[in-house]
């Protein structure tokens, strides 16, 4: 009989003290598993595989992976004063939705620093394959654009593209000749530019940048002071703190 | 009322511990933005303090509202853990915490690596798993990694019932 009444406790307990043990394993399987994944995938292939990731963690280590950023030069798409003491470099993928809202904050701050020539807006490319297979063609859209009628029309057809796509890889491609006729360029030599892939090694090349950088998701920027100091901006961040950033630097002046 | 007046240094504590957490899990994807910034020389300490407290905006465009929901709920939770295995410490002295410490580190644990834009790859969690070949792991999961954050709340929900059900337990000798 008291055998009976002993062996509830003795079971709750029992359940009690492996709940932890078990919550220890479920944990370390599932980061076994991402890092067993993580590593399968970046033997495969990548544009970015030129660049060692051993070697891009040292470079992050030592607080120098910035300095790899490619150095602003006139073939960048620039908004505002291509001499500006302030450039913001931003890395960004079309189909990442937090991209989409941080185009906004960098129009914002255009509209405010941009007139005076105080800051000047840098924008490079970052497709995740991986997570928005679209991105990739629809950043060669962008310089599709951008070469046929030059800085204006790269900004017109980013602008639109990121004002109408729904993100998250859910654009419909044919979307992209749509967005050059609203802006008002040539739709043949569009769709040729395209299909030829004339830009896939440009794309290429700022991804990984981007990655030399030390940019692990998108949107990522670059904050380059009027010193030349460099600072990292992960993520879609407030405008409020980029603006502290911006005043921040314009006091040095 | 009463209950509040009473307990007003636990519930303190609480909302200080809730607070920290959830300035960490959010300023934690700029943590090396925040470093050069605190020990640049050209910044005012003014100008340092206004950029951090700017940051913690973020949590309303660096985040999506389930990330959002999440952090806030671990952030939360940690701080109600925490205080009941503080009053449960004073009142019975003994380890018997020992077993909820671990697993409230664990649950905040999972709450830190669901922190940032999971839909983008800038997870923390994607961090220690390399660039974009980190990320991929993430399209496997339905909700692109945001699991960990939920099953991070629900860790952190079990151990709070956990700790609730030891405090309400009239004190006496077990023989287990």
């Amino acid at each position: 009989m008291n055998e009976t009444v002993q062996e509830q406790p003795v079971v709750k307990n029992q359940i009690q003290a492996l709940s932890i043990p078990l919550a220890i394993i479920i944990s370390g399987g599932l980061i076994a598993g991402a890092v067993f994944f993580g590593l399968k995938d970046s033997s495969t292939p990548t544009p970015t595989a030129n660049v060692p990731q051993a070697q891009q963690v040292a470079e992050q280590d030592d607080g120098k992976a910035l300095e790899n950023m490619k150095p602003v030069a006139s073939d960048d798409h620039i908004r505002g004063n291509p001499d500006a003491p302030i450039k913001i470099v931003e890395y960004s993928d079309t189909e990442c939705p937090f991209c989409k809202r941080f185009h906004e904050t960098m129009k914002q701050v255009i509209d405010e620093y941009g007139d005076t020539g105080k800051v000047a807006w840098v924008y490079r490319h970052f497709p995740l394959d991986q997570l928005h297979p679209k991105a990739r063609k629809e950043a060669e859209a962008l310089e599709c654009a951008g070469a046929q009628d030059g800085n204006d029309a790269f900004w017109k057809y980013t602008d639109r593209l990121y004002e109408i796509t729904p993100s998250n890889d859910r654009l419909d491609p044919k979307e992209l000749p749509k967005i050059a006729q609203y802006i008002g360029i040539d739709v043949t030599k569009f769709n040729d530019c395209l299909s030829s892939g004339t830009y896939a090694e440009h794309v290429a090349n700022d991804l990984e940048n981007a990655v030399a950088t030390g940019g692990r998701g998108t949107p990522w920027s670059i904050f380059v002071a009027p010193d030349g100091t460099k600072f990292p901006i992960n993520g879609a961040q407030p405008y409020e703190a980029v603006k502290q950033l911006i005043e921040n630097g314009l006091k040095s002046l | 009322m009463t209950f509040i007046r009473r307990n007003i240094g636990y519930i303190t504590l609480a909302l200080i511990v809730s607070a920290f957490v959830l300035a960490t899990a959010i300023l934690l994807p700029n943590g090396a933005l925040l470093s050069l910034v605190w020990t640049s020389e050209s910044m005012t300490v003014l100008g340092k303090f206004l950029l951090t407290t700017s940051l913690l905006g973020s949590l309303t465009t660096n985040f999506s509202p389930l990330s959002a929901l999440t952090t806030v709920s671990i952030s939360f939770l940690v701080g109600v853990n925490v205080v009941l295995m503080f009053f449960l410490y004073r009142r019975q002295k003994r380890s018997m915490t020992r077993g909820s410490v671990a697993t409230t580190s664990l649950g905040a644990l999972f709450g830190m690596f669901s922190v940032g834009c999971a839909a983008c790859g800038s997870l923390i969690l994607t961090s220690f798993l390399g660039v974009v070949g980190g990320a991929g792991i993430l399209t496997f999961l339905p909700l692109r990694g945001q699991e960990i954050g939920i099953f991070g709340v629900l860790i952190l929900g079990y151990t709070t019932f956990l700790l609730v059900r030891t405090i309400t337990k009239p004190l006496t000798c077990d023989t287990l």
